[in-house]
């Protein structure tokens, strides 16, 4: 007979956040659940950056993308940045034999063809022929946040290598795109989304 | 292969982790043959990370080294005489947890209170060479 008091049960790890964590990383043993589970995070991180944009004001992208580097790691997140992956990858994310990969950008000067040359760094140089979900992180200072994840959604639509594009259901300021991994002939699902730093109060 | 120890793997931060270097030392002071084929629950190994009982960093510590692929987690799942009869893995408990039930290995019925009568056990994978 087990003495169950010896032992710490899945109800009690769920009753903590750090529990909830351990069994919901532990439990990925694919790429597509790593993406999944990375997506999530940067959503968590984008939103508590989000909530404070004084504190992140007329920083470099680069000085951006370390900070939520950091975050990731101060979760113990095996996350690197600026490592070597076919060029030097922005952020890579390891867990097990699985890695997600995400390109990050800040959009100044409304320029569209900067945003798409991160795409472009994120699927042809960074991801490998197996490699087959990334992200694209935007960073704007700039207000109206809604308005250019719109334009950039219409023009990747008319982008012939961009094969569909869909919704994200948990944050409107986010969609996904499917692409195809040349080296491979994969298709490859890339998640864009929007940390809005406008910080401009009228009061 | 039988001499070849495991190592955890150091990256340029490691999360702030004092546990980890615990963990480690155990892992250093130990034969590979006596580690190998060995299930750890979360209780014992709070224990090698000189902790009392499972507290964050503890968890914080066991998932970084299942990233690392130190680790390997499972479930033994608590039948009704009180044993340890069935094993579940990661992901087919995290599935359980998302769609709320687990069948009933021995009697096909849907539990609901299957969170109180699973317990996470690890064990180590190969090391790696090197």
């Amino acid at each position: 007979m087990v003495d169950k008091k010896s032992f710490y049960s899945l109800n009690e790890l769920l009753a903590s956040p750090s529990g909830r964590l351990f069994v919901e990383q532990t439990a990925i043993v694919s790429a597509e659940a790593l993406a999944h589970f990375c997506e999530k995070e940067i959503y968590s991180i984008f939103r508590v950056m989000e909530e404070n944009p004084q504190n992140h004001l007329n920083k470099s992208e680069d000085q951006i993308t370390s900070y939520i580097v950091d975050m990731l790691k101060a979760k113990c997140i095996l996350a690197e940045h600026d490592t070597m992956h076919g060029g030097h990858a922005d952020i890579i994310v390891r867990h097990r034999e699985f890695t997600w990969l995400a390109e990050a950008k800040i959009f100044e000067k409304g320029s569209y063809t900067w945003l798409l040359k991160g795409f472009l760094q994120l699927t042809t140089r960074y991801m490998a022929a197996r490699d087959r979900h990334g992200a694209i992180l935007i960073y704007t200072y700039r207000p109206d946040a809604a308005k250019m994840v719109t334009k950039w959604k219409s023009m990747l639509l008319s982008y012939k290598r961009i094969q569909h594009v869909s919704e994200c259901s948990f944050c409107p300021l986010s969609f996904y795109t499917i692409s195809q991994n040349k080296r491979s002939g994969l298709d490859i699902r890339v998640r864009h989304t929007v940390l809005g730093l406008y910080y401009k109060p009228e009061n | 292969m039988a001499s070849q120890k495991w190592e955890i793997p150091r990256p340029d931060q490691r999360a702030g982790l004092g546990v980890l270097d615990c963990f480690e030392e155990f892992l250093r002071r130990n034969e590979p043959d006596h580690l190998r084929n060995r299930e750890y629950s979360l209780n014992q190994f709070a224990q090698l990370c000189g902790r009392a009982e499972p507290d964050d960093d503890t968890l914080n510590c066991a998932r970084y080294l299942v990233s690392q692929g130190v680790f390997e987690v499972f479930y033994l799942f608590l039948d009704s005489h009180g044993e340890f009869s069935e094993t579940y893995s990661a992901r087919e408990v995290e599935d359980a947890e998302q769609v709320g039930s687990l069948v009933d290995p021995h009697t096909g019925n849907e539990l609901s209170d299957f969170r109180t009568r699973l317990f996470p056990f690890f064990a180590l994978n190969e090391p790696k060479h090197t």
